[in-house]
């Protein structure tokens, strides 16, 4: 029991450690705005009305803006989850990672701390996005309410959860910078463009519809969208909400365990 | 007082047939300062890597306060505290942040950790610096840090490897002076590295010269300079007037050489000796051209046990050294 208390005090000092770097690093928190600003700002105003005239081709009409919002919500976790595994780098080589090694701290807890730091920036990030959104014209929903907006913040620590585990363990066993953010770049592209992330998929040729349709963002984004901007724009219409959320609670967990047990490995070579 | 560490033909091979440690064994006794000297790539770090349960050993024993640190690597964590040779604090922290941080990670009771962090940061002076972000603070304040981050858990060993790498000489002796300080009040066990002879034998109580992953020989400062063959007195007189006789009457020398127009007495107490001397001088009346007392050097002592001098060491290539680093190097990457 008592040893419990020291690794959630341990955790703890971790987890605010890696949330004192990012709240003083106003630069860090300013590109990671900007970001979905420009995608707003570029993207969304410039495929705004092919997507509308692509949509009215499959008999659906859509507010691709507030689609692309809560589309980079989603997004947002996913970049801040990649930006875990580089952090886990420079800890190791700095021989920050060293120091903890050397300290009655168990294993796991390193890797946890990574984890949950990065789904409280995820959360806070998409809070901002979200306000940032209403100013390029975000429209929710009638109706959301309080629990809406619960379920969407939850998603997106889903997203992190599951994202972030699989990049700092990824960071802890390649150990190299280049080849991690080599693999970054290589998984970057398809998750945020093989899902319904982006683009409606009703306009997706078959076979991109088969990949997206087990990318977990798409159902991220479903979901999301369910609570936040309507049932109209979702991408995999013949599932419930419920079946979403608790796919998406799957997920995290698998690969949340995986996760930490890959990184312990990795930890310990 | 018993052994604290006992180190049992400790091996590790990197890469098959790099063998970075070569069969190591030594005990360090409680409350002692011991030292591991030798050139860079020697394995001292690898070495202290596995002491500290960061680096598993390919083959032997490390027993530290008595556990195993394998068995108990928690255990043997909490007993000990380590100085890493890099800069390892956090920088985007301020000093004072990274001590809270240490006590967190070995849970050290709230309480205790406030009044313990601040004396640590008056021992090292960086109490006035304790808010600032280490990434302002100098190479000396960062090592400073470094020390009292390792002292936050009053470990029963500390660990410092390479305490003064890389820093200017008064740094260094500020250091050196931090050290034997902590070592007197808390009668704690220090294990440290260092390529300085000066370090090593100004701090150390015991030192292991280390090489190519052996050990060579292990003493005191005074052992193992005596293990020379004592001081040396020469003697140089003008007109070249017979004085072996006189000076063999004089007790304490061990032998007297006739070389180059010098006498030259080897002793093991060169101080008392040279006091004889210079009486039966005055006695004899005899006019002296040169006399010098030498007495052996940390240096000379490296010189005959390794065969080489640890000072130009550091510009020669080393073959067997840059393979063990880049074997090492690549692992950790």
């Amino acid at each position: 029991m008592s040893e419990l208390r020291t690794y959630a005090r341990q955790t703890f000092a971790l987890t605010g450690r890696e949330l004192k770097h990012w709240y003083r690093s106003k630069m860090q928190i300013f590109m990671a705005l900007i970001q979905p600003i420009i995608w707003l700002g570029l993207f969304g105003f410039a495929m705004n009305g092919f997507i509308n005239s692509a949509m009215e081709q499959v008999g659906q009409e859509i507010d691709y803006m507030s689609f692309l919002i809560i589309g980079l919500v989603i997004i947002t976790a996913l970049t801040t989850s990649m930006n875990a595994g580089m952090s886990v780098i420079w800890d190791r080589r700095f021989g920050f990672l060293e120091k903890l090694k050397a300290a009655p701290v168990p294993r796991g807890v390193i890797p946890l701390s990574k984890v949950l730091s990065t789904t409280i920036k995820a959360i806070v990030q998409s809070l901002l996005i979200l306000v940032i959104g209403l100013a390029f014209g975000l429209k929710f929903v009638a109706g959301f309410n309080v629990l809406d907006f619960t379920i969407l913040i939850l998603i997106v620590a889903m997203v992190a959860l599951t994202f972030s585990s699989i990049f700092v363990a990824l960071g802890l066993v390649i150990k190299n910078q280049d080849v991690l953010m080599g693999v970054n770049m290589l998984l970057n592209l398809p998750l945020m463009f093989a899902s319904g992330v982006l683009f409606p998929t009703a306009s997706f040729p078959e076979a991109l519809k088969v990949i997206a349709n087990v990318n977990p963002l798409t159902y991220a984004a479903d979901a999301a969208r369910r609570v936040s901007v309507g049932d109209v724009m979702i991408s995999i219409p013949n599932i419930s909400l419920g079946m979403d959320l608790l796919l998406l609670f799957i997920v995290a967990i698998t690969i949340t365990a995986l996760g930490m047990f890959f990184a312990r490995r990795g930890l310990r070579a | 007082m018993g052994n604290i560490i006992e180190v049992r033909d400790l091996k590790k091979i990197f890469d098959k047939d790099i063998r970075a440690v070569d069969g190591v064994s030594f005990d360090v006794k409680e409350g002692e300062i011991f030292g591991f000297l030798g050139p860079n790539g020697a394995g001292k770090s690898t070495t202290i890597s596995m002491i500290t349960t960061l680096l598993t050993h390919t083959s032997g024993h490390i027993t530290i306060d008595g556990k195993d640190v394998v068995k108990s690597a928690t255990q043997v964590r909490k007993t000990i505290g380590l100085v890493p040779q890099a800069l390892t604090a956090d920088d985007q922290l301020s000093g004072r942040e990274n001590m809270q941080l240490q006590a967190d990670l070995y849970d050290v009771p709230k309480d205790v950790a406030k009044e313990r962090i601040e004396e640590l940061l008056s021992i090292v002076k960086l109490q006035e610096s304790a808010d600032r972000r280490v990434d302002t603070y100098s190479g000396g304040m960062r090592k400073r840090l470094e020390l009292a981050e390792g002292l936050v858990h009053h470990p029963k060993i500390l660990f410092l490897d390479e305490p003064t790498l890389g820093l200017d000489i008064q740094t260094r002796e500020i250091i050196w002076e931090y050290i034997t300080d902590i070592k007197k009040q808390s009668g704690m066990t220090v294990f440290l590295t260092t390529h300085y002879l000066e370090e090593a034998e100004s701090l150390c109580d015991r030192i292991a010269i280390i090489d190519r992953g052996k050990i060579i020989v292990i003493g005191t400062p005074d052992e193992l300079k005596a293990s020379l063959g004592g001081d040396l007195i020469e003697i140089e007189v003008h007109d070249s007037q017979e004085c072996k006789t006189s000076l063999e009457s004089i007790p304490g020398i061990d032998n007297i050489e006739y070389k180059d127009g010098k006498y030259i007495l080897r002793t093991p107490n060169g101080d008392e000796v040279m006091e004889s001397v210079l009486n039966k001088i005055a006695e004899e009346r005899w006019k002296i051209k040169y006399i010098s007392l030498q007495k052996p050097s940390m240096n000379q002592v490296f010189l005959k046990y390794t065969g080489k001098s640890l000072r130009d060491d550091t510009t020669k290539t080393d073959k067997f050294a840059a393979r063990a680093a880049i074997a090492q190097n690549r692992r950790r990457r």
